[in-house]
């Protein structure tokens, strides 16, 4: 039996996941030039907060999901606003490392409310799988390509149609230009920040049931979802898009053909050649490099 | 090291050992925990703190350390004073060979690299359990001399911390210790006077990778027993927070950071959870209210009481007028430039000339015309996407001219001088350099051949003192390799020497010598215009690129800038291209001057020739309309 | 009084003083041209009065209220709108959304319509290309949509920073006699940074000459128009004094 389309649609379904991870993150570093080191650690902490919804009181799965977008864009703007904006003279390298510090906060923190065991997620919804031809798909896996797909539409008609999105993008474009046409340029970061941290969330709710849910278990899901920017171009958002279904298939290609056990070493290297060969990715602009 | 470094610290050591015998097991067993922090944080600082690439991958790295000198102690029965050595060694270079890819991307993008290298490695170690025993981990022999008891080993470790420290001293305060801090703080300005990024960020994370490798076997072997859920992400995390708590770049520092962190726990008695809570909120604190960590603002502090703005100001402005005089004697050395650059030829003193080697027949210095240009620039064209920054630009300046490049916003002066000091390639076009091709030259090989620039925005590097400055300017005279460096050898310690004196007198005979300790941000922009260019002027130059020399400062510093750069030409024999906006500057000063126009040269010649000429008029009054066209 | 009114201003970059007591005024309905040489402080003087930069002493005044410590919206919506140097536009925005950010600040749909028809029958070549992405126009459209789009938010005074700066002769002279139009027959308040003098001081009714951060010489266009001294400090002095005497003090 051909495993092949098995493996191709069952990549874009978990690269569809990957894809909107990156989403939120492009969206971030467009936005306000940052790389959130904590998107994982705030998708992870999100997702616990529907997990004990769920398990805890019962809460439908839909309501979780809810919850768990609230709690992550209220993290996003608590980054930009209680963190970030604060340490605004500090240098790049000292705002990463400051994300870096609310990613410990937010595992800690997690692991001390919650316990550091691996917990089993349950899946968006349950029943027979589909069945065409020689692939079978979960109904959570063809769910959770919907809720993917409808974000990453509903976020390029936000960007495309919408007076706020249009800001946004012009933020991201030329800050100063934008400032100087009255632009809330801070304000539009904070709602790039809540936005690119929902989407995390929601995410990490649907990709939770895959990797069990731990505080320390989504710096991996972090992982594929930089090696989705770095591969669609850390400044294209439909980039992030296409990196992550490629990448999606290539995990999947990899884990059908070669070995399950060694698929992060796998995409290390991926992220490696990709960033020698091409670092600006497949969709990204060329980077200049301009001497004062 | 020098004395009082070593006598502080050799006390240190002194009174952590006595506390040995004092102190319960436990007790005992945290410090010397903390001392593999503080092997493993000095390691990281090194990277991320001195040579500023980020890394996220250092739990990987210790990994390689830990298990590295557990196989080489189970599987071959190495003893211990060997394996950990051996294990720093192996990780330097799996972590260099692994990474040499990595080295040429900015820092974003490492970032990116180590974190997959670090996540990479943290799922190997459970899945080649023929290996690495798998999750159940390995049960390794603890460190033991004689009595293998708690106090033995905390001993052992001190001692142990105590000499990896001695290392990074030796390499943090030699020429590439400087020149790790000159590419992190301005890169340009680094390659210019002669250092190699790709190198240099090898070396740091060589050795850094080797400090995190023996910091892995140290803890492997003090544990007794490692596990691959030992080295997450977390860990690389927690290490960061320990240098910046406790100030990146500077060894105190690092120890500070590292051992208050590990022990902050223990005193509260605090649970695993509770205690990366406090390490993720004291970075994020940290990176809020203290950039530059506690001992670094400790330092920062003490700078600015020692050098503060105002007093500067005063005498800089007393300082300048003493440069007339001052630059005489300056020129003995340059008729040193026809020979080698040995350090040992150059203990001369300031009034004297006389020579260790046999004097070429000293050369007119006067201004030599017409024995070939210098420098020759031959339909130069550089386009950036569709828009033509250069455009079939030609000109000569020949040795000993003092030729100035005027034109208005965006006519392309920088991009002429990024193109000269190969920052920027171009389109099409020649440059040559007395005969020589100079495209094929990289931008750090420009200073041997006797071309020096200096930069608009002012290229020192302000985290190092004035003496550190002028001393990067001469980093291609040292010779130590790595090695050298860090075992601290005779002869790189004579050279560091040497260097330094002659330095330190070329600073008197400009009577700037108490100035050598004074940190380049804390002083005014004046007087860091003109110590960028006397680093300029002290490292010979056949040419010297001049970005704006004179922009921002008064008109009595310009006046005396000009005299200095005359002077430079006149007794020195320099050759001298300059950019700038202050015609009067440009006028008095230049032999010749090249006017350039959206890309174009569009006159060129003497100063009141260029002044008149219609096409420059045009370019910066606009086109001339006939009057009585308003409205 | 109506009108901009400086006083006194100085701006520091750090420790370095750009502007030194600059004072000036644009009364209501005039153009006025910034002009001097590059680093003369004329970028630095416009970044103040928008409000990017806090001048660390001095007073701004728009029609007699002090506004020197707005912030950047605040100056929008007061009517002091720039358009900075280089153009900087929003390259993968369309034309028309371009220009849609410059109303940002409106509230009144119909008025913005209204508008965009005007900035339209202004710059007929940019309704052609209203469609497209703003980075793929040419360097002469783009300075027409930087301006345009300032119109659009519907400015009481302009501030044009080096409008000039990268386009072709032909296309300089077409822009000021749009920038006069504007100013003509809408009775635009103009303040603008110009290293082009003489296109500049054709269209603008008086000008001052900045100089190291300093107020060098201010007058009637006309007045400057036949001053040997604008030329001289543009293009400094054709014997200089002092710089060449051998001293040695």
């Amino acid at each position: 039996m051909d495993i092949l389309p098995q493996l191709l649609v069952s990549g874009l379904a978990a690269g569809s996941l990957y894809a909107l991870m990156a989403l939120g993150l492009v969206l971030i570093f467009r936005t306000t030039d940052i790389v959130n080191f904590a998107h994982g650690d705030m998708a992870m902490f999100s997702t616990f907060i529907a997990y004990v919804l769920i398990t805890a009181y019962g809460a439908p799965f839909w309501a979780a999901l809810l919850a768990a977008v609230a709690v992550g864009f209220l993290l996003g703007v608590f980054m930009d606003q209680g963190v970030l904006r604060p340490a605004r003279r500090a240098s790049v390298i000292s705002l990463l490392i400051a994300t870096l510090g609310v990613a410990l906060v937010l595992e800690s923190a997690a692991g001390w409310l919650w316990g550091w065991e691996p917990k089993p997620f349950p899946r968006a919804v349950r029943g027979a799988p589909l069945i065409l031809g020689d692939v079978v798909l979960s109904r959570h896996s063809l769910l959770a390509l919907i809720v993917a797909v409808s974000c990453a539409a509903a976020l390029f008609a936000l960007l495309k149609f919408t007076k706020l999105g249009t800001a946004m993008r012009a933020v991201a474009q030329n800050r100063l230009a934008a400032q100087l046409l009255g632009v809330p340029v801070e304000r539009v970061s904070m709602l790039s920040w809540g936005i690119g941290s929902a989407l995390g969330a929601i995410a990490g709710l649907f990709i939770a049931p895959f990797v069990f849910l731990e505080p320390a278990g989504f710096v991996k899901v972090m992982l594929k979802a930089f090696a989705a920017a770095v591969l669609g171009g850390f400044t294209s958002l439909p980039g992030a898009v296409v990196g992550g279904l490629l990448l999606g298939v290539f995990d999947n290609l990899v884990g059908g053909y070669l070995t399950t056990q060694l698929k992060e070493t796998l995409v290390f290297a991926l992220i490696l050649v990709v960033l020698v060969v091409r670092p600006q990715g497949l969709l990204g602009e060329p980077l200049h490099r301009r001497v004062a | 090291m020098d004395r009082k470094r070593w006598f502080l610290w050799l006390l240190l050591l002194g009174a952590l050992l006595l506390a040995a015998p004092l102190a319960r097991g436990y007790t005992l067993y945290t410090w010397a925990l903390a001392g593999v922090y503080v092997v493993a944080a000095i390691g990281l600082n090194l990277l991320t703190g001195y040579a500023g690439q980020i890394s996220l991958g250092h739990a990987g790295l210790l990994a390689i350390g830990a298990y590295g000198s557990a196989l080489l102690v189970t599987r071959l029965d190495w003893p211990l004073v060997l394996s950990i050595p051996a294990a720093g060694l192996l990780t330097g270079l799996v972590g260099l060979v692994l990474l040499i890819p990595a080295l040429r991307l900015t820092a974003l993008y490492f970032a990116i690299a180590t974190l997959g290298f670090g996540a990479a490695v943290a799922q190997l170690l459970p899945n080649w359990s023929s290996l690495t025993g798998g999750h159940q981990g390995l049960r390794v022999p603890k460190l033991a001399l004689l009595t293998g008891s708690d106090a033995e080993r905390y001993a052992l470790l001190a001692v142990a911390a105590m000499l990896m420290i001695a290392l990074a001293y030796n390499l943090v305060r030699s020429h590439l210790g400087r020149a790790w801090l000159a590419m992190r703080d301005h890169e340009p300005a680094a390659q210019a006077l002669g250092i190699h990024p790709p190198k240099l960020k090898a070396y740091a994370f060589l050795v850094s990778a080797f400090f995190t490798g023996i910091a892995g076997g140290l803890y492997a072997h003090l544990v007794g027993y490692i596990s691959p859920g030992d080295f997450h992400l977390g860990i690389s995390i927690t290490l960061f927070a320990m240098i910046a708590v406790g100030g990146l770049a500077t060894i105190p520092g690092a120890v500070l950071g590292a051992v208050f962190l590990s022990l902050l726990p223990h005193w509260l008695s605090a649970t695993r959870e509770l205690s990366q809570v406090l390490y993720g909120a004291a970075l994020v604190a940290v990176v809020v209210f203290l950039p530059y960590g506690i001992w670094g603002q400790l330092l920062v502090g003490y700078y600015r009481l020692r050098f503060s703005d105002e007093r500067w100001a005063e005498r800089g402005r007393a300082l300048l007028a003493r440069l007339q005089r001052a630059v005489r004697p300056l020129t003995a050395r340059w008729v040193l430039r026809a020979s080698s650059s040995a350090p040992a030829d150059l203990a001369v003193g300031p009034r004297t000339r006389t020579q260790t080697q046999p004097q070429p027949p000293e050369p007119e210095r006067s201004p030599r015309r017409g024995e070939g240009p210098l420098l020759e620039v031959e339909d130069l064209t550089v386009r950036f996407g569709g828009l033509k920054a250069l455009d079939a630009v030609s000109f000569a300046v020949q040795e000993g001219e003092i030729v100035g490049l005027i034109g208005p916003n965006g006519a392309g002066k920088t991009t002429l001088f990024n193109v000269i000091s190969r920052f920027c390639p171009p389109t099409s076009g020649r440059i040559a350099l007395g005969g020589e091709d100079l495209l094929k030259l990289r931008a750090h090989q420009l200073i041997e051949r006797g071309v020096v620039r200096t930069f608009q925005n002012v290229g020192l590097f302000p985290y190092l003192s004035v003496l550190d400055n002028l001393l990067v300017g001469e980093h291609r005279r040292f010779r130590s390799g790595l090695l050298s460096v860090g075992l601290g050898l005779p002869r790189t310690r004579r050279e560091e020497r040497a260097l330094r004196a002659q330095a330190e007198r070329r600073l008197a005979e400009f009577g700037l010598l108490m100035l050598k300790d004074a940190y380049v941000w804390a002083l005014p922009y004046g007087t860091k215009k003109l110590i960028e260019l006397l680093r300029a002027l002290l490292a010979e130059p056949r040419l010297l690129l001049l970005d704006e020399p004179v922009a921002g400062m008064s008109q009595e510093e310009r006046e005396r800038i000009a005299q200095l750069i005359r002077r430079a030409r006149d007794e020195g024999g320099v050759t001298v291209l300059l950019v700038e906006h202050d015609m009067s500057f440009v006028m008095g000063l230049c032999d010749r001057v090249v006017a350039l126009s959206f890309g174009k040269v569009i006159a060129e010649g003497r100063p009141e020739e260029v002044a008149a000429h219609p096409a420059v008029v045009e370019a910066y009054l606009g086109e001339e309309v006939p009057l009585g066209a308003r409205a | 009084m109506p009108g901009l009114e400086l006083e006194d201003v100085w701006t520091y970059y750090g420790p370095i003083p750009a502007l030194r007591g600059v004072s000036l005024r644009v009364g209501e309905g005039e153009v006025v041209a910034v002009l001097g040489p590059n680093g003369a402080g004329k970028t630095t003087l416009l970044r103040t009065i928008s409000g990017l930069l806090r001048p660390r002493r001095g007073s701004i005044a728009l029609d007699g209220r002090r506004m020197e410590r707005g912030s950047p919206a605040r100056m929008v919506r007061l009517g002091v709108v720039q358009v900075p140097e280089g153009r900087q536009l929003f390259p993968e925005l369309t034309v028309l959304e371009n220009l849609k950010m410059g109303a940002y600040t409106r509230r009144d749909g119909h008025g913005i319509r209204k508008d965009l028809e005007r900035v339209f029958a202004l710059f007929p070549v940019l309704k052609e290309r209203s469609r497209q992405p703003a980075g793929t126009l040419s360097g002469g459209e783009q300075q027409m949509l930087a301006i345009a789009r300032g119109l659009m938010a519907r400015p009481k005074v302009l501030l044009l920073d080096e409008p000039s700066l990268g386009l072709a002769p032909a296309l300089v002279t077409q822009l000021f006699r749009t920038i006069q139009e504007l100013n003509q027959k809408e009775g635009l308040t103009v303040l603008l940074a110009e290293q082009n003098a003489r296109q500049a001081l054709r269209v603008a009714h008086r000008a001052y000459v900045l100089e190291l951060g300093r107020v060098a010489l201010e007058g009637s266009a006309q007045e400057l128009q036949r001053d040997e001294r604008v030329r001289q400090r543009y293009l400094g002095q054709a014997h200089p004094k002092g710089v060449r005497a051998e001293e040695d003090r």
